[in-house]
């Protein structure tokens, strides 16, 4: 017979997993793991070998059998019922479609041989929430789970690791209770905030909530996989990277990361220092819990990203592409584009990124790349810097993530947002610079011939640019709602104007070709003076 | 009366013996309290024992200097009350923690665990300590002891006695382990038992003080010297005739019989029916008071006891 527990009650939380209350009655019993505590556990079936153990021993941490409720239920002295809201199957119907079978939960991995873990909420139990793999943080000490031990570094798992009343013990005897960990960001905070309300709500999946944020999770990083070294993204040096990894400590002093290949925020982050990346890509599966319009887009970057989706694909994605594809697809932005090139003579290699809405991730490194260079964070910046438009503004009309209402001040100048920049986003500094040295040529003639506004009070050259940074973007439609009127009427208005060049026949004095040439053969001077000064000088 | 766990002991420690029944009640009433005669007479011959366990509990948690526990062997020749003064100090133990700190459980993080004070188990037939002593402390916390050897085992123990709050450990039978050609390993494994067991351990046995684990032999270096100096030894002989008499009284008292006078027995003969055993002369008593109230007698008396002997 199943030995009983007379002597304690377990007092299950409501979250617990079936392989902690299997941990703590291992405790009770005295056994310095659960795998120790299962190998006594004697057979209900005498005379043949033992099912649980085996079965206990892979599994049942994580998910169960219908077969096996009784028995656990016999020897945690606990209801059938209160075993299987222990275990995974209550899951079934939110995080795993309505039909999955076990065999599928098996296989849709979960950390089953490397659990994540607060160190705080140990000493309670371990969390069946731990074992999915979209789950970074603990939402109640807003810490992001470790995981793996300390002292040695291997994973552990309620199986392999022992409890002495609230202390638990990896194999190798270091104590997992003291862990150090990091206090979660903003944004993984209030994105996991969700996907444990999302969690908890017994909501069907069948609808594009948490099915299509676990697709996209799953889908997203394997297609950051491809994009490359992580040094090409920045050459800046990026202080947020050093602070969280914090490796001026010894390794054994360094706070635990959760390493595992399933966590979403990190696996970004081990594939890129670039916090701008990880941001679009979190806020995005962090918006599409709110409203149908960035659930669609999410859906419509699973499809760009389709992996797993196949089955259902071509019905899906010709709904979405309906809906969207006028909006999105880049034949639409050519015409704004041709004309700035017209006026601006852009280089040619800011053609290929301005024709790449930042949302349709592909997987090639280049597009990556030159998505990082041309993200609407940069325009939101320039656009403030350059209009006084507030960020919170610049923001709600260009869709940059929320997160930025309360990590981005308002910059009062371009060098502040670029000062920003340099120290908060990894992109390339100098690049920015290049660029915007490019862009300082335009006249407030210029300007209000794109605009169709009056030029700023102040003359300011580059904040003349950082307009054009942002029609070089493609920031501009969603930024300006009357874009089309205005460009319809530059439109006009640069045809007036070629009519009366034609007509004055010679005279180009108000080119504006000449006009950026010539603002460029001054600067091209003045820095030849510059250096022949400094060669004088040397 | 043989606890088979601790639930068993706490609940027999959370429910005194009921009453005995008026004399004027129906026989079937009288018949049935007979039959389950549950009393335990702490006689005054055992007064010095209970107040030795006692001390022993309460002084220094019942820890040496060096950190083994204190040991306790009573012993004796059989039949003298050993195992029920061993059932008194443990219910009685048990009894008084528990009323006394009002809180019959402890809580160790989310778990709430039954505090057990006394641990009381019966040494089986066995060749080793492990399948003996251990495995049985083990099971009597309720706990799965399978397919472990004794280190684990002593582990286990060490850590469910702290768990529950284990004040005494008690080993009836210990003169049950047999030591045949693995002495030196039974004794060995019983010393790591006493430096791992977090309270003061009694051991009850027959005769313990002649051919057994605590008698030291001729050897200085043989290692029963060492537990048989750390024990303390509490003989227990045979019982006097005054001795005999108090307890005799102290049964009749509680006989339901409706014409019996607690004292008119003659208890020199009442000594020779029963041989000098206590037990055999609470049976005795038991059978007469059964055979009285079925005659319709309705008294012992010192020829029905004896006829009863025979």
């Amino acid at each position: 017979m199943i030995r009983r527990t007379i002597l304690a009650d377990l007092n299950p939380a409501p979250d617990e997993s079936l392989a902690s209350l299997l941990q703590r009655q291992g405790a009770l019993h005295g056994c310095s793991t659960t795998r120790d505590y299962l190998s006594g556990v004697e057979d209900p079936r005498p005379g043949e070998p033992s099912a649980l153990l085996p079965h206990s021993s892979r599994t049942c941490g994580w998910t169960l059998l219908p077969q096996m409720s009784s028995e656990f239920a016999g020897i945690l002295r606990l209801t059938v019922e209160q075993v299987e809201q222990a275990s995974l199957l209550p899951l079934v119907g939110t995080v795993f479609a309505p039909d999955t079978t076990i065999g599928n939960i098996a296989r849709s991995g979960l950390r089953v041989n490397e659990w994540a873990y607060c160190a705080p909420c140990l000493s309670t139990g371990w969390h069946k929430n731990w074992i999915l793999p979209t789950v970074t943080d603990c939402v109640r000490h807003r810490l992001v789970l470790a995981n793996g031990c300390p002292a040695c570094s291997r994973a552990v798992t309620p199986l392999s690791t022992g409890r002495t009343g609230t202390t638990v013990r990896c194999a190798c005897g270091a104590v997992l209770n003291d862990v150090e960990q990091l206090r979660a960001e903003d944004d993984e905070h209030e994105t996991q905030r969700m996907l444990h309300a999302e969690i908890a709500s017994n909501r069907d999946p069948r609808g594009d909530d948490i099915r299509a944020m676990f697709a996209f999770l799953e889908t997203a990083v394997p297609a950051m996989t491809q994009i490359g070294s992580n040094t090409t993204f920045s050459t800046a040096p990026d202080s947020t990277f050093d602070r969280l990894y914090r490796f001026d400590l010894e390794p054994q002093q360094r706070p635990q990361r959760s390493a595992h290949g399933g966590g979403f925020i990190d696996a970004i982050r081990k594939l890129t220092p670039d916090p701008w990346v990880r941001r679009v890509l979190v806020h995005h599966a962090h918006l599409a819990w709110r409203d149908d319009s960035h659930r669609d887009r999410l859906a419509q970057i699973i499809d760009t990203l389709d992996v797993r989706w196949k089955s259902d694909r071509t019905s899906r994605s010709s709904a979405l592409h309906e809906r969207f594809a006028p909006a999105l697809t880049p034949t639409n932005l050519q015409e704004p584009l041709r004309q700035i090139r017209e006026l601006t003579d852009l280089p040619a290699r800011h053609e290929v990124p301005a024709v790449i809405p930042f949302w349709e991730i592909d997987p090639s490194g280049v597009s990556s790349r030159l998505r990082v260079r041309c993200g609407n964070t940069i325009s939101a910046l320039f656009i403030a810097a350059s209009t006084g438009v507030p960020i919170h503004e610049a923001r709600r009309t260009l869709g940059t993530p929320a997160h930025l209402k309360y990590v981005v001040p308002t910059p009062t100048s371009i060098d502040s947002a670029l000062t920003w920049l340099a120290t908060n986003e990894s992109c390339d500094y100098a690049h920015r610079r290049k660029t915007l040295k490019h862009l300082t040529s335009l006249t407030p003639t210029d300007w209000q011939a794109l605009t169709g506004l009056a030029p700023p009070a102040q003359r300011d050259d580059q904040a003349l640019a950082a307009i054009y940074w942002v029609h070089a973007t493609c920031a501009a439609p969603s930024l300006y709602p009357r874009y089309h009127q205005m460009s319809e009427l530059a439109r006009q208005r640069l045809s007036r104007q070629r009519a009366e060049r034609q007509q004055r026949a010679g005279s180009n004095a108000h080119d504006i070709r000449s006009a950026i040439s010539a603002h460029f053969r001054r600067a091209a001077d003045h820095g030849e003076a510059a250096s022949s000064r400094l060669r004088h000088a040397g | 009366m043989k606890y088979l766990d601790a639930f068993d002991l706490l609940h027999a420690a959370a429910q005194p013996p009921c009453p005995p029944p008026d004399p004027c009640a129906d026989d079937d009433i009288r018949l049935r309290f007979l039959e389950r005669w549950d009393r335990i007479y702490a006689a005054f011959r055992f007064q010095r024992f209970f107040d030795t366990v006692e001390e022993t509990v309460r002084m220094h948690g019942g820890r040496s200097r060096t950190g083994a526990s204190a040991l306790l062997v009573l012993s004796g020749v059989p039949y003298t009350g050993k195992s029920a003064a061993g059932y008194y100090i443990g219910e009685r133990l048990t009894r008084e923690t528990l009323a006394a700190d009002g809180d019959t459980t402890r809580s160790a993080g989310p778990e709430t665990i039954l505090r057990v004070p006394v641990v009381r188990i019966q040494a089986a037939h066995l060749d080793t300590v492990k399948a003996g002593i251990l495995t049985p402390i083990v099971e009597f916390y309720g706990a799965s002891a399978n397919r472990r050897n004794a280190a684990e085992l002593l582990r286990q123990i060490r850590i469910l006695a702290v768990q529950h709050e284990t004040k005494l450990l008690i080993v009836d039978e210990i003169s049950q382990v047999r030591m045949g050609s693995n002495s030196s390993r039974v004794v060995d494994q019983i010393k790591e038992l006493v430096e791992a067991f977090p309270a003061p351990i009694l051991f009850v046995g027959n005769n313990l003080d002649r051919d057994s684990i605590f008698t030291p032999q001729a050897d200085r270096a043989d290692p029963r010297r060492q537990l048989s100096e750390r024990s303390c030894l509490l003989p227990c002989n045979l019982w006097s005739t005054e001795e005999l008499q108090q307890l005799s009284c102290s049964i009749e008292h509680d006989l339901p019989l409706r014409n019996h006078e607690t004292g008119s027995l003659d208890y020199a003969r009442l000594r020779n029916a029963c041989s000098s055993y206590p037990g055999r002369l609470s049976d005795l008593l038991r059978s007469a008071a059964h055979h009285a109230i079925q005659s319709g007698t309705e008294r012992v008396t010192d020829q029905a006891i004896e006829k009863l002997a025979k």
